[in-house]
């Protein structure tokens, strides 16, 4: 869609572009880094300044070998020289995250040296640009975030872009694109052109959609109080429902709080008692409403939508306990013989322990447990 | 036989006339045993107050030196599937009893953790082995068990013990391992085994370990260090609106301390009214607990249902 690349600043939508001018017209530092997540308008706002401002783009992105050779004859040369035609320059290093510590080797170093001596105004654009490795970068540059673009906004968007080129559509299939696609701008309008192609701005049946991992799924339930989107949003996710309920819980109070959380946990619990009574019963119907309060239980516990973007982490529950099962390996094994020899369950032994650790040590007791070296050694340890 | 080291094994009564407080049972129980004519038994109640002893007891008496070939002991919570049922217990029940007495026990210990599944296969065994093999079923709730399996055993209801049995129990134990334990010591005993003799048992062991001369202190320093302290914080993160912290802190101790939902629910429930919250607050909380535990008890996942839980402290 590159009819639609945006030919002033404050064509992009979402963001506070006017950032960008500010810096451009009296920069505190040489360069700027603008950063945030893919398809919001970082490398469009940058063209689209060189356009207002009459600039002569000079662009090093990922598809560029950026070793230090590389940086140091294109974008260091560049930097000290007028343009041919008169112009002003603007150097874009585009995607700066995407420099690689093997291939570029050298790169980034001569990267921040080219920044200290450039005569040019230079932008940097990168998703994640918070590893440590991009430290003395982000010092030596004003930072801009631009965030993930709000839906609504993103549909308004859309919309106008729609009547414009009087192309029909259908306002529930446009909000849910916009939905869909998380703030991203980019996305959105390969997804929307896609659709025109293929005439059928009321159906919603692309490759994106069949793409969908956990996170979105999250984001959506996270974020969205319209149930129709609720309702759908787990069901193209290629994970079982518990599965799911371990991401849900894992990540849920990274969004919610107060409130909003403890309702939301009391829709994941009734959802955990409803499958419950699917194990139990074998009736598999209850699906429908552990689902149901997993997604629109979930999302509706919030009072309101939080903005911004939020990574969520994959579940560290199972890893926890299989880390604390080895560690409690030699307690089990003990628990198990303590409990054979008083004709008691390892259950209860296990619930009794804090009470008899301190006679297990005793002599006459280990070696009436028949305790291996091991044992022993843990006992002495606890 | 050498005596156990371990005092719930050494002081654990080995006939009839050192079962405590229990008359009643000990009684209509010895007399089946006399006429070597045992019903299927279901024996029900609290922890630690005579069920298995019991077991054992009537295994000894009818069986003798032998009573290990003709008895077999399975922990329903540790083998609590079907395939037990069928393959254990089927197993033991083929063969012949030796001796004298025309049957073979099945000592079932807690029961009431066996699968319904479990329990549904164990009534047909009941019945097509009774003539060579008897059922003694042990649990806390018999409203866990089937009906059709109570219909088939006689009931026996165990209560907690009195604190006069207790205090006996202490006299006994203390008298054979040379202990010293004064008055407030005997009553704080009394207070921590909460009618339960194994707890009692255990603890006296573990304070004889420290010190012969038992005193108060040593006992609430015992019983102290064998509760994690961290539920306390748990529940202070929560109510500081710090749920993050708590959820982190609860997975913590559960999997430290091996702990599961029940153990910790309990816990939970006796500090909320050490909070500084509200009194309206606290019950609302208690309710919250006891419909989670319900929960816990029929099946939920016990760490979801447990945050739920913990989230309800946040509460303003």
């Amino acid at each position: 869609m590159k009819q639609y690349t945006p030919n002033k600043l404050n064509e992009i939508i979402g963001q506070d572009t006017s950032k960008i001018l500010k810096w451009f017209e009296n920069p505190k530092k040489k360069a700027l880094l603008i950063h945030g997540p893919s398809g919001v308008g970082k490398t469009s706002s940058v063209y689209a300044l060189a356009k207002e401002k009459n600039l002569e783009i000079l662009e090093l992105n990922s598809s560029d070998l950026r070793n230090k050779e590389q940086i140091k004859n294109v974008i260091g040369i560049a930097s000290q020289q007028q343009s041919l035609f008169g112009k002003n320059k603007l150097i874009l290093i585009d995607e700066v995250d995407g420099i690689s510590g093997r291939h570029d080797y050298g790169g980034l170093a001569e990267l921040n040296k080219v920044i200290e001596d450039t005569k040019h105004p230079i932008i940097l654009t990168g998703n994640e640009i918070f590893d440590s490795k991009f430290s003395t970068l982000r010092r030596k540059c004003e930072l801009l975030e631009f965030k993930a673009v709000d839906y609504l906004e993103l549909f308004e968007f859309l919309k106008n872009m729609c009547k414009e080129n009087n192309i029909k559509y259908d306002e529930t299939f446009l909000k849910n694109l916009a939905r869909k696609n998380n703030g991203d701008v980019r996305a959105a309008l390969l997804d929307l052109e896609r659709s025109i192609e293929e005439n059928s701005l009321e159906e919603y049946g692309d490759d994106r959609e069949y793409k969908d991992n956990i996170e979105d799924a999250l984001r959506l339930v996270f974020k969205s109080k319209d149930v129709n989107i609720l309702l759908k949003a787990f069901d193209k996710v290629d994970m079982n429902p518990d599965e799911i309920l371990l991401w849900i819980d894992e990540n849920i109070s990274r969004e919610y709080d107060e409130n909003d959380l403890i309702k939301a946990y009391q829709a994941i619990a009734k959802a955990d008692v409803y499958k419950g009574r699917i194990t139990k019963r074998q009736y598999y119907r209850f699906w429908t409403y552990q689902s149901a309060m997993m997604s629109v239980g979930v999302g509706l516990s919030k009072k309101e939508k939080q903005k911004g973007f939020i990574a969520y982490k994959r579940p560290e529950r199972i890893l926890k306990m299989w880390i604390a099962k080895q560690r409690n390996a030699k307690k089990n094994s003990i628990v198990e013989k303590f409990a054979l020899k008083t004709h008691i369950s390892k259950k209860k032994a296990y619930q009794e322990f804090g009470f008899l650790v301190k006679f297990l040590k005793e002599p006459n007791v280990k070696l009436e447990l028949e305790l291996d070296e091991s044992e022993e050694e843990w006992l002495n340890e606890n | 036989m050498v005596d156990s080291s371990i005092w719930i094994e050494k002081h654990r009564p080995k006939g009839f006339e050192e079962i405590m407080g229990q008359d009643n049972i000990v009684r209509r129980i010895k007399s089946f045993v006399e006429q070597k004519n045992l019903p299927h038994l279901l024996l029900s109640g609290p922890p630690g107050v005579g069920k298995s002893t019991i077991a054992l007891v009537i295994a000894r008496e009818l069986f003798g030196e032998n009573w290990r070939q003709n008895f077999l002991e399975l922990n329903a919570s540790d083998s609590r599937g079907i395939d037990t049922i069928r393959n254990e217990v089927k197993d033991f029940c083929r063969t012949k009893s030796l001796g004298n007495v025309p049957f073979k026990i099945i000592f079932l210990d807690e029961s009431d953790s066996l699968t319904r599944e479990a329990q549904s296969s164990m009534r047909r065994i009941m019945e097509q082995y009774a003539h060579n093999t008897r059922f003694i079923l042990s649990c806390n709730y018999s409203s866990k068990i089937l009906d059709p399996i109570q219909s088939r055993c006689t009931i026996f209801r165990f209560k907690p013990l009195e604190k006069k049995d207790i205090y006996k129990i202490i006299n006994n134990v203390s008298d054979e391992e040379k202990l010293q334990v004064d008055d407030k010591a005997r009553e704080a005993l009394v207070y921590i085994s909460n009618g339960d003799v194994r707890r009692l048992e255990n603890v006296m062991q573990s304070c004889s370990m420290m010190s012969h001369e038992i005193s108060e202190e040593l006992i609430y320093e015992i019983v102290s260090a064998a509760k994690p302290k961290e539920i306390k914080e748990i529940l202070q993160s929560a109510v500081n609106g710090n749920f993050a912290r708590a959820k982190d802190k609860l997975l913590e101790v559960m999997l430290k301390h091996g702990l599961s939902g029940l153990d910790i629910i309990k816990q939970i429930q006796s500090e909320i009214w050490n909070l500084e919250l509200k009194d309206e607050r606290k019950i609302e909380l208690i309710d919250k607990c006891g419909e989670v535990e319900f929960r816990m008890v029929e099946g939920s996942d016990e760490f979801i249902q447990m945050e739920s839980l913990i989230a309800n402290f946040m509460k303003k």
